[in-house]
């Protein structure tokens, strides 16, 4: 996309937030109780005063690590069951249920078993970890049915070896299913990790002051932890397509060359 | 080198593709499996590269056989260039020399999507005679080059390939009669 292209893409979608953000003004101005509603300037103003304590970030911090911790166990877990089950029709037969359990299991529930389970810090984790793992797990899978057969048997008749059917076959032909699927398992487990952080009311984290403000009736602090809770989620989002981008270049390449 | 014995095979139950097929075959040669569409041609193949299994019957190769295929599609990784798929089955040197050799010194760099139909078969081509194989199978291996270019390689592969066995399928005659040293009709 030429740069001309892109600063009007940017500017078209920073007035559609403009858009929202007046009519978020304007209800605040209807409504007249900063308690049901705060006013955008108001929970701005919030947010600027909390970015100045250490608390903040440090809230911040242990909540990313947290969701990152979840979500890389999750995506190792999820890639090896992908492949164990791709391998073997046994392995699928005895993990499908546990897959259809996880995947058909209230988060609310499992956040209250992993409480019982877990301590408190760790159910955040637990909860992503449980999100990601059937996404990534199922998305993997698929790619490696979709491989192409046709080179699988280039590949068998030529013996060419194990390592590098994997890497010059399998992992370009799963990739853009790991990719969909990490995308997804990403804004999936940051929204189910921050409520599983708020009902665990997890040490210093982005979902216990979420809790705190709800108790407290702080309004303007929760729009305000909101508002970080959705920055965050769109720049990991970001973040993750980057690096997705970056692993998919060389295909990327062959495709539009 | 290679000895097929009494061979049957079906896809499905009953309906053999062929029944009690033998055929025994030496280094040197060059043989042309002609038959009609659908007459197991490919199949044989398959077999003999064992992507298939008999039903009954054996097929049996020389030790240490190292075998090679051009398959019917060209069967390369979209994401890799020429040489990357060529030298996914062998050294660099042996990719880029056989690359050169079918005229494609060009698109050592460039992806399948880029080149035309009779490039890909060539880069195909290329990719099976780098490993430099004792066996190699060609299943329409020709076809889309253009009748010049497939002459020169008729002949490049004749002298770089005296002592190896191969063995191939096609519909051109004028292809079979001056390539093949025997015909086996299926």
């Amino acid at each position: 996309m030429a740069r001309n292209d892109r600063l009007k893409e940017s500017l078209k979608t920073l007035a559609a937030a403009a858009f929202w953000l007046l009519v978020w003004q304007g209800l605040s101005l209807l409504v007249q109780k900063p308690l049901l509603l705060p006013s955008p300037l108001e929970a701005a103003k919030r947010l600027c005063a909390l970015c100045v304590t250490a608390p903040f970030w440090a809230s911040i911090g242990l909540t990313l690590l947290r969701v990152c911790s979840g979500f890389c166990c999750g995506v190792v877990c999820g890639v090896l069951l992908g492949a164990l089950t791709a391998k073997s029709r046994l392995m699928e037969r005895l993990f499908a249920p546990l897959l259809a359990v996880v995947k058909a299991t209230p988060v609310a529930s499992f956040i209250i078993l992993a409480l019982v389970w877990l301590q408190k810090d760790l159910v955040p984790v637990f909860i992503m970890f449980l999100i990601v793992l059937p996404v990534i797990w199922a998305n993997v899978l698929e790619g490696i049915r979709q491989t192409d057969r046709g080179l699988l048997e280039m590949a068998r008749v030529f013996r060419l070896p194990r390592r590098k059917v994997f890497s010059k076959v399998y992992a370009p032909s799963v990739l853009p299913y790991f990719a969909a699927g990490a995308a997804t398992a990403m804004g999936l487990s940051w929204k189910a990790g921050v409520a599983a952080e708020v009902i665990a009311m997890s040490n210093s984290s982005v979902g216990y002051h979420l809790y705190r403000a709800k108790i407290n009736l702080e309004t303007p602090d929760l729009f305000a932890w909101t508002a970080v809770v959705v920055l965050l989620s769109v720049i990991l989002e970001r973040l993750l397509r980057r690096v997705i981008r970056r692993m998919e270049g060389r295909k990327r390449n062959a495709a539009t060359a | 080198m290679l000895q097929l014995r009494e061979l049957t095979f079906s896809y499905l139950a009953g309906q053999p593709i062929f029944e009690g097929f033998s055929l025994s075959a030496k280094a040197g040669e060059r043989v042309c499996l002609k038959g009609a569409s659908g007459k197991g041609k490919t199949t044989l193949l398959r077999l003999i590269a064992g992507l298939e299994t008999p039903d009954s019957g054996t097929i049996t190769l020389s030790p240490d056989c190292k075998t090679a295929m051009v398959f019917q599609e060209d069967r390369l990784l979209p994401w890799l260039t020429a040489k990357g798929n060529v030298s996914l089955c062998s050294d660099d040197k042996a990719a880029e020399d056989w690359l050169r050799a079918f005229g494609l010194e060009e698109e050592l760099d460039a992806y399948p999507s880029t080149l035309s139909g009779g490039m890909c078969r060539r880069v195909a081509l290329a990719r099976a005679c780098a490993v430099a194989p004792d066996l190699l199978l060609l299943d329409e291996a020709f076809k889309g080059i253009d009748p010049a270019r497939k002459e020169a390689i008729l002949a490049l592969l004749k002298e770089r390939f005296r002592d190896s066995l191969i063995l191939f399928t096609s519909h051109d005659d004028a292809e079979i009669a001056a390539f093949a040293t025997r015909i086996i009709e299926i």
